[in-house]
């Protein structure tokens, strides 16, 4: 693991070093053409039967730049999973007891979103800029309230939307961390998120932004990819794609745990 | 902290947790007799569980403590064959018609509701009438009395109906009408709440068909068998929650746990038993109920099937 990251921070030295030694120290003063690269320790996560969750890391360097006597950059790292359905109930009390009602569903809601910065987003760009690209939970909560389906008002909408990244930050599901991108150096920094056991499956999308005094200078992604292998694999394919196959398959399992304890049970 | 990682249900629990678990609700599913699935499938979804895999994988679980019972029994000569066979045509059922009203209800959302609703109700009122009952036992036996006898020539309404049936295991000559109406109710249990059932049914066995207490336990064990067998398949066919990792562990720990039970259960006199099993019982009811009517912190929720 360690070896790994270490190999792809030296590929990424060298291409660094080679931008650098590209660019003539006299470009254009007057536009700041920094420019970020990155990378994840890895690409894909491979859930096995021991899997607890696990923390990837992300790093990076600005490229194309002269960064001595400019203003610190401020980097943004975005980490989406993939988009699913979420139907979400309001509690309300009938009769003495909480059951759920007002039912409204957002079709496409990230699995999983993470926000991690040099610090607080609102201090490394503004508002509006924030929201062009798409960075943050305000931004999250306004894209839900929009495509939400069967509210009866805007206030509505923006209440359930607010619910459901509630929930999702309950579950670690949704997180964010002014303190996750950390700067080594002026040109190289480094970025960790965590995924939690109950991560769910499929394409996530890692996105970096990089800003200085408020402007988008430049973005870079990096796919990343969560899914089952071995066993567990085998498990779960098995019971979506021969289901008859896997509950007799489950069926004969424990008869046969059943059967076995008693009979060690009756010598014993 | 080892943790494993569970395909169907997708989450990571910790190995040790879950062992611990299926062996305590194991135990105590020995000793009394019971499948301990109404005690096991709320602690699955305390832990995390999505509720309809942990009824589905509870359901294969009691497969397998049953199955262990079922055979330790009958070695005994405590299963009434013939009975457990008409309690399993109801039961059959039962689970049939349970599993398509769990998926009715999980499209429109309430499955949750209602599964903590119907283990208040039944809880509350099997809990009170075992409690009642187990103490005017005990309280006969200390009077010097003896314990309530089965009074061959004893007959209530059950007994005029039609369709009789001859049990000779049970020393019954009864309509088979109870005993299938018995089943399908624990059928419905099985696939609704992720139960053997056993916790209704023996009871049921004892009070409503009067049958002698030395057979109700394995009979019971028989029919909760063949049920939860019916149950599991029809859970992975139609909704593919059952869970065979988290099933394996739960048996493994749950059929050691379940073997210890009987053993200690045979040498504690029944009626201190039950007044264990009915205060346990009505603890938990209590703990639902009340999660029911207070206040929850967060109003907001998932619903199935977006979860």
């Amino acid at each position: 693991m360690m070896q790994r990251v270490l190999n792809r921070m030296l590929r990424l030295s060298v291409l660094l070093l080679s931008l650098l030694a590209v660019a003539p120290s006299a470009w254009a003063r007057q536009v700041d053409s920094a420019r970020i690269v990155a990378d994840l320790s890895t690409h894909t996560i491979a859930i096995r039967t021991d899997f607890a969750g696990t923390r990837v890391l992300l790093f990076g360097a600005l490229v194309r730049t002269e960064e001595e006597n400019k203003p610190k950059p401020g980097i943004i790292v975005v980490i989406r999973g993939p988009e699913k359905p979420f139907k979400i109930h309001r509690k309300e009390r009938k009769l003495g007891v909480w059951v759920n009602s007002n039912e409204r569903t957002f079709p496409h809601a990230p699995g999983y979103y993470a926000i991690l910065s040099t610090g607080a987003i609102g201090q490394v760009a503004p508002r509006d800029v924030l929201k062009k690209a798409g960075i943050g939970f305000d931004v999250l909560a306004e894209e839900l309230a929009r495509q939400g389906e069967g509210f009866g008002s805007p206030e509505e909408a923006r209440e359930y939307a607010a619910a459901l990244i509630r929930l999702q930050k309950h579950r670690r599901l949704y997180q964010e961390d002014d303190k996750g991108v950390r700067m080594t150096g002026r040109y190289l920094f480094r970025a960790r998120f965590d995924l939690p056991a109950n991560v769910p499956l499929g394409t996530y999308q890692a996105q970096v932004f990089l800003f200085r005094e408020g402007r988008l200078l430049g973005r870079y992604e990096s796919p990343l990819t969560i899914e089952k292998r071995g066993f567990e694999q085998f498990v779960y394919d098995l019971a979506h794609r021969q289901p008859l196959v896997y509950g007799v398959a489950a069926v004969v399992i424990a008869i046969a745990a059943g059967f076995a304890a008693a009979a060690v049970f009756r010598k014993g | 902290m080892m943790s494993i990682y569970l395909p169907i249900a997708e989450i990571s629990v910790n190995l040790f947790l879950l062992l611990a678990l299926g062996g305590v609700v194991g135990f105590l599913s020995g000793m009394f007799g019971v499948g301990g699935g109404f005690l096991m499938t709320p602690l699955l979804m305390m832990i995390g569980v999505p509720p309809a895999v942990a009824v589905a994988t509870e359901a294969n679980q009691i497969v397998a403590s049953s199955a262990s019972g079922a055979v330790a029994q009958y070695r005994r000569g405590n299963v009434d064959v013939k009975m457990g066979l008409v309690l399993l045509v109801g039961g059959i059922i039962g689970s049939v018609i349970g599993v398509q009203v769990v998926k009715i209800l999980r499209e429109i959302g309430q499955v949750d509701l209602v599964i903590k609703l119907t283990y208040v109700a039944m809880l509350s009122i099997i809990g009170s009438l075992m409690f009642i009952e187990s103490l005017n036992a005990l309280r006969k036996r200390k009077a010097g009395k003896a314990g309530p006898a089965r009074k061959p020539g004893q007959h209530n309404w059950i007994h005029k109906l039609p369709f009789r049936m001859r049990f000779r295991r049970s020393k019954l000559y009864i309509s088979v009408i109870p005993p299938i109406l018995v089943g399908v109710a624990v059928g419905l249990l099985a696939a609704i709440m992720g139960v053997g059932g056993g916790f209704i049914m023996v009871p049921a066995m004892i009070y409503m068909l009067r049958m002698p207490t030395n057979v109700v336990v394995g009979t019971s064990l028989f029919q909760i068998g063949f049920v939860t067998i019916n149950t599991t398949i029809l859970n992975a066919v139609q909704n593919q929650t059952v869970d065979v990792i988290l099933a394996l562990i739960l048996m493994a720990s749950a059929v050691i746990g379940a073997q210890l039970g009987a053993r200690v259960g045979s040498r504690l006199p029944g009626e201190q038993l039950r007044v264990l099993l009915a205060l346990m019982v009505l603890a938990m009811c209590a703990k639902l109920a009340w999660g029911l009517v207070a206040t929850p912190d967060e109003l907001f929720t998932f619903g199935g099937g977006g979860e």
